[in-house]
């Protein structure tokens, strides 16, 4: 049989879609967790150094640079410059500003950046009319920094910090071409009465965030993978331990159960169901001991099957010998009588069974005297053959001590029904041919009559009142009957086996073809007459098996 | 083959209809071995029959001795192919044939 897909495949291909299931579920999730809580953390850090940064600046210097940068600033708010001169005019009016104090807070700012890994830090104040936020002090001093006098404007989801200072830039997500994205957070600035003089600003790159990120996902990608391919190749090589391997080897041990066994014939029994690699004590366990259970169990029907076989075969070979001892019992050299040229005789039997019933005789009493017997015993096989030969053998007796056919069936049945216990019978008919006269003498126990065929006639049968079967009841008294046989004059003698040979349909053969066929072929060798009915028999009974010996003897004078 | 079997009191009727042969011969001789003690009138009626083979007149025989030691056995309604192998066989004899 084809296996369409083998069961450890399934077991593979149900493993890694688990196992993929379970990976992509895990590590949604973790991400999911993981991005949430870095959020949080960058946000938390943004807002924790701008917080730093507020309160390591001092207020006061804050408070009077930022006045004198917004004396500076309001005379011409939110400034555009064409070219760069202007631009360099603008930056170099608050040069003056920018003193020692200036350098010491920028080089604080410089340091908490760093330490804090922001990408950037600076102080900045807001100015309401323009709604712009002003830059101060930058932590950057490259030329990427804001100078001093740098502006920028307020995004309006911000803009609650005109009216409330003191709220500052809450943690807010910008993606800008300018800045790139950006998480970036501020804290207020206060003086000591509480008044908002800047606010520290801290810019976190969320490239660096994604990265982060990005590093999180291969990083729990990696592990679950190699976690699950572990457990993947366990419990693949688990499932073929205990379940896929014992199967196959269950199946390959009872395919390969017989030829096995007939290796090991000679062994102790010794079958191929043991010393399987079955290591479970669950229902592949359970299916081994079945399997056992049913091996021995079998190996038990064969033994009795090969001993069964063996005496068929012996009682087959005994009754092939049988045959041929019956077989030999009745006469069946031809030309049987080569020295007598007064008359002809030729016979056949067919039995059914390899033992038939069915018998036929003929022999010379004297030079003068030829007795001619064909009988029938009912019942087939064995039993019947043995009282055929019993009967045969009783006939030929009284015949020879010179009795008359009348006599000699009243003798045989007298001692056919003295042991009779099986019930069987047998339906004989007997005649005495002398052969100097051609007369005739017969007798019939409950036999099929003779056809008589007459040189110039047709076939007739040879009625007359017939005793009871032999061995059928005691003191049975058989009459005789006389005729005389003429030259070319023909007697055909047969078994019930040729009138009820049947064909498929169970029609028989029946006794007019059998005196068809006679008469048309009547002219023919003795040999050729029994060898033609019986092809005819075969011919007409198409293969339908034979159900009765079939058995016919043919005398013809002279 | 059918056997139909009556039995009344002492006497036993058997009526038989189709081929009474190798085959079918024992189902009969069951039946009559089975039924037959104490039956002082045994009646086989064989109107149906169609054909008796030697193993069919075998267990008439048995029957018939059977009866000869406690009581009569009858065979009736005998068609012609039946008659024709009772009288052939000797049969129509020692039978009782009505």
């Amino acid at each position: 049989m084809k296996k369409n897909l083998s069961l450890g495949k399934k077991a593979v291909i149900v493993i890694l879609l688990f196992a993929f299931a379970l990976t992509v579920t895990a590590v949604m999730n973790s991400y999911r967790i993981y991005a949430k809580t870095m959020d949080e953390h960058y946000r938390m850090l943004a807002i924790d150094v701008a917080r730093t940064a507020a309160q390591l600046s001092d207020t006061d210097w804050v408070n009077s640079f930022r006045e004198e940068v917004e004396q500076i600033y309001s005379r011409n708010p939110a400034p555009v410059f064409d070219t760069k001169e202007e631009l360099r005019a603008y930056y170099e009016q608050y040069d003056s500003l920018k003193d020692g104090e200036f350098l010491a807070v920028q080089e604080t700012l410089k340091k908490i950046r760093d330490s804090n890994g922001v990408l950037s830090l600076y102080i900045a104040y807001v100015d309401a009319d323009s709604k712009t936020g002003v830059y101060l002090v930058d932590a950057d001093t490259s030329e990427n920094g804001c100078q001093t006098g740098d502006w920028d404007i307020i995004y309006e989801q911000n803009y609650e910090v005109f009216e409330h200072p003191e709220i500052s830039f809450p943690a807010y997500i910008t993606d800008t071409q300018e800045y790139g994205w950006l998480c970036s957070a501020g804290v207020a600035i206060k003086d000591e009465s509480g008044k908002v003089v800047a606010h520290s600003i801290v810019d976190i790159s969320m490239e660096d965030v994604m990265h982060d990120r990005q590093l999180f996902l291969i990083h729990i990608c990696l592990v679950l993978l190699a976690v699950t391919t572990v457990l993947a190749v366990l419990f693949i090589r688990l499932v073929n331990y205990m379940v896929v391997n014992p199967i196959n080897a269950l199946a390959e041990a009872a395919v390969s159960y017989v030829e096995d066994k007939k290796k090991d014939m000679g062994d102790s029994g010794q079958t191929v169901l043991e010393n399987l690699p079955v290591h479970t004590k669950d229902e592949v366990g359970h299916l081994y001991m079945a399997m056992q259970q049913m091996a021995k169990d079998i190996n038990g029907y064969i033994e009795s099957i090969t001993a069964i076989t063996a005496e068929k075969e012996r009682i087959g070979a005994e009754l092939s010998v049988a045959t041929q001892i019956q077989a030999s019992m009745l006469p069946c050299i031809f030309p049987a009588f080569p020295e007598r040229s007064e008359f002809d005789i030729y016979a056949t039997m067919t039995p059914a069974k390899e033992v038939g019933g069915d018998f036929y005789d003929f022999f010379l009493i004297d030079p003068d005297h030829l007795a001619i017997v064909i009988a029938d015993v009912s019942g087939k096989g064995v039993p019947a053959a043995l009282f055929m030969v019993i009967t045969k053998t009783l006939i030929k007796n009284h015949v020879q001590l010179g009795e008359s056919p009348g006599e000699a069936f009243t003798a045989v049945n007298k001692t056919l029904c003295e042991n009779n216990e099986a019930g069987l019978f047998v339906t004989a008919w007997m005649g005495i041919l002398t052969i100097s006269t051609g007369d005739l003498v017969y007798t019939n126990a409950g036999h099929n009559p003779p056809l008589l065929g007459r040189k110039d006639g047709s076939f007739e049968y040879l009625k007359m009142r017939s005793g009871l079967v032999l061995a059928g009841m005691e003191g049975i008294r058989y009459r005789e009957a006389e005729l005389k046989l003429d030259s070319k004059d023909m007697l055909y003698l047969y078994t019930d086996g040729v009138t009820e040979a049947t064909d498929t349909y169970e029609k028989m053969y029946g006794e007019a073809n059998l005196r068809e066929y006679l008469n048309s072929h009547k002219e023919e060798s003795l040999e050729n007459i029994l060898h033609g009915i019986k092809a005819d028999l075969d011919q007409f009974s198409k293969g339908a098996p034979q159900f009765d010996d079939i058995t016919m003897l043919v005398l013809r004078l002279s | 083959m059918n056997i139909n079997e009556k039995k009344d009191g002492t006497r036993l009727i058997i009526e038989l209809e189709g081929r009474l042969d190798t085959i079918t011969a024992p189902q009969l001789e069951d039946r009559i071995k089975k039924d037959i003690a104490g039956v002082d009138e045994f009646v086989l009626d064989l109107a149906l029959l169609s054909y008796i083979s030697s193993a069919g007149l075998r267990v008439l025989l048995a029957a018939q001795k059977i009866m000869n030691g406690q009581g009569q056995m009858k065979v009736r309604n005998v068609n012609d192919t039946v008659m024709e192998v009772l009288e052939i066989t000797g049969f129509s004899d020692i039978l009782t044939i009505e």
